[in-house]
């Protein structure tokens, strides 16, 4: 059983206007799928497919062969850094606490158990320091990993990322992929990025989303998937054996 | 001044100042930090419908002005939910709906009227006692639920879409957050009227907000800054002989300017590295 799977996905917020189409895909466990593609694509609704958030026009989405809309503790999810309130009172652990299933429960405070999970994932990510301090005094790398942190409360068996390294400095960009590799010794990630140069280097293989996807189970951008990039006129709907077969002889 | 508060209209004035910072300080939080306080403002001024048409009827005005109120919070909440992109223009148009309605209604209210200035600015000195036993059950009423619901509120306020994701109720949040401030702006009314209610909800969590490291701090911070507040201007209006709520807001207005300038001379002449 794949950790991932979309059987003949189509979708459109429009049924008129189809924004993804044809999608099969299937991810092995523990896999670090970098998805790539041009803004306005459809990375981030094939995420939001993956979240259960929304539902396939025709298809079907699987996680560990259940459906994401009612297993939703199985996906945790890892929003653009730059969404994010950077003026909210908040405090790290509170943010951290937040992905647990209490922050839906009546109550002013949160649980002791849900207090040793805020500093076991804070000490997975290495700001086992951090518990107490501001939301407004962290860094964009470090907000990143809080995150990361708070996306983790749950356990989750795969980890979205959209665009995690957007805004971020080099030095900041590689402490955060090198937190994602550890991540993924237990978790499935798939992670959003524009930065094709990195991908050979952090992932071990490539979505690439356009409309159409093109999965490559190595971490290299073929010629395919630059074709599917630019939105060239190729039958992307193929089987993944010819797919590979072309990526070899590219 | 000590003397003063031997009389019931100055112990009466004092209950309310308390009263009227905890709904300022949860509710005025939440206002800020939800960028809400346009909305808040169209829920103050839709009130003075209630006011006109409890005077016209006849009936308690704070409970009709409640009911009134809360009615309007929950037709906004509907609306701008169905029409986000045109939100402000229907704030707009129940803002002024209200304080066209209520002025019609006292007109056509015959024989002599109350003095309705006071619940467009406020009359803490006047405040009886049956007025404060509504104040105290809508304070309760807003402590049950900002308290009890605190991390929804906290989850929906700090991120949105991902509350979302995580199954919190979020399309409860807007119409809960909207009857709570009709419930706050029916007690604030008594002490700084309807056009000064968005002064005394949104200054003392502006000021605090950037200094804040949690919304509980901030909810606290508020609460004990707004009474503050109230207490001075209520001082400065006995001394001074002025209207109390003015003097309020007015020192509300004070402290928020000396922290801005002094936020700018401390970023303009400290030393930089």
């Amino acid at each position: 059983m794949k950790e991932v799977e979309l059987r003949r996905v189509q979708f459109g917020y429009d049924p008129k206007k189809i924004v993804l189409e044809k999608i099969d895909l299937a991810i092995p466990n523990k896999d670090l799928v970098a998805v790539i593609g041009p803004n306005g694509g459809g990375k981030s609704t094939l995420f939001r497919l993956i979240l259960g958030l929304l539902k396939p026009l025709q298809g079907e989405v699987f996680i560990e062969g259940q459906n994401p809309q009612i297993r939703t503790d199985l996906v945790g999810y890892v929003p653009q850094n730059s969404k994010s309130n950077h003026h909210f009172p908040i405090r790290v652990g509170d943010v951290v606490a937040l992905g647990s299933d209490e922050s839906r429960r009546w109550g002013w405070g949160f649980s002791r158990e849900v207090r040793e999970r805020t500093d076991q994932v804070l000490e997975e990510v290495g700001l086992s320091d951090f518990k107490k301090r501001s939301w407004q005094a962290l860094s964009g790398g470090e907000r990143q990993r809080v995150l990361i942190a708070r996306a983790m409360m749950s356990k989750p068996r795969l980890l979205l990322l959209d665009e995690p390294s957007a805004n971020l400095d080099l030095q900041s960009k590689t402490k955060l992929y090198d937190l994602l590799h550890r991540v993924n010794e237990n978790t499935t990630v798939l992670v959003s990025t524009h930065d094709l140069g990195l991908v050979p280097h952090i992932a071990k293989s490539v979505a690439t989303v356009n409309h159409f996807l093109h999965y490559h189970p190595k971490p290299e951008i073929t010629d395919l998937a630059l074709h599917v990039m630019c939105g060239s006129d190729v039958d992307h709907h193929c089987p993944l054996p010819e797919m590979t077969t072309l990526a070899a002889a590219s | 001044m000590w003397e003063a508060l031997q009389y019931d209209f100055m112990q009466h004035a004092l209950l309310a100042i308390v009263l009227g910072s905890i709904a300022c300080g949860l509710l005025g939080s939440i206002v800020v930090v939800n960028r809400m306080t346009f909305l808040a403002g169209g829920i103050s001024h839709f009130a003075y419908g209630g006011v006109g048409l409890g005077v016209f009827l006849g009936w308690p005005l704070l409970p009709t002005t409640l009911a009134f109120t809360v009615g309007g919070a929950l037709i906004l909440a509907k609306w701008t939910q169905q029409n986000r992109e045109n939100s402000d223009r229907i704030v707009s148009l129940l803002w002024a709906a209200g304080m066209a309605f209520g002025v019609l209604m006292m007109d056509l209210t015959p024989g002599y009227q109350v003095d309705l200035g006071s619940y467009l600015f406020g009359s803490i000195l006047a405040i009886p006692a049956s007025d404060l036993f509504w104040m105290a059950g809508i304070d309760c009423f807003i402590l049950l639920l900002v308290l009890g619901g605190y991390k929804p509120l906290l989850a929906v306020s700090y991120d949105h879409e991902y509350a979302e994701l995580t199954k919190v109720p979020v399309k409860w949040f807007y119409p809960l957050v909207l009857v709570l401030l009709a419930c706050g702006v029916v007690i604030l009314i008594r002490l700084v009227g309807i056009i000064l209610v968005l002064a005394l909800l949104t200054i003392p969590p502006s000021m605090l907000e950037k200094n804040a490291s949690s919304l509980q701090q901030l909810m606290m911070g508020s609460t004990l800054l707004c009474f503050a507040m109230c207490l001075i201007g209520l001082i400065i209006s006995y001394y001074g002989d002025t209207n109390t709520s003015a003097a309020i807001v007015g020192v509300a207005i004070a402290a928020y300017l000396t922290k801005t300038l002094l936020e700018f001379a401390t970023n303009r002449f400290s030393p930089k590295c």
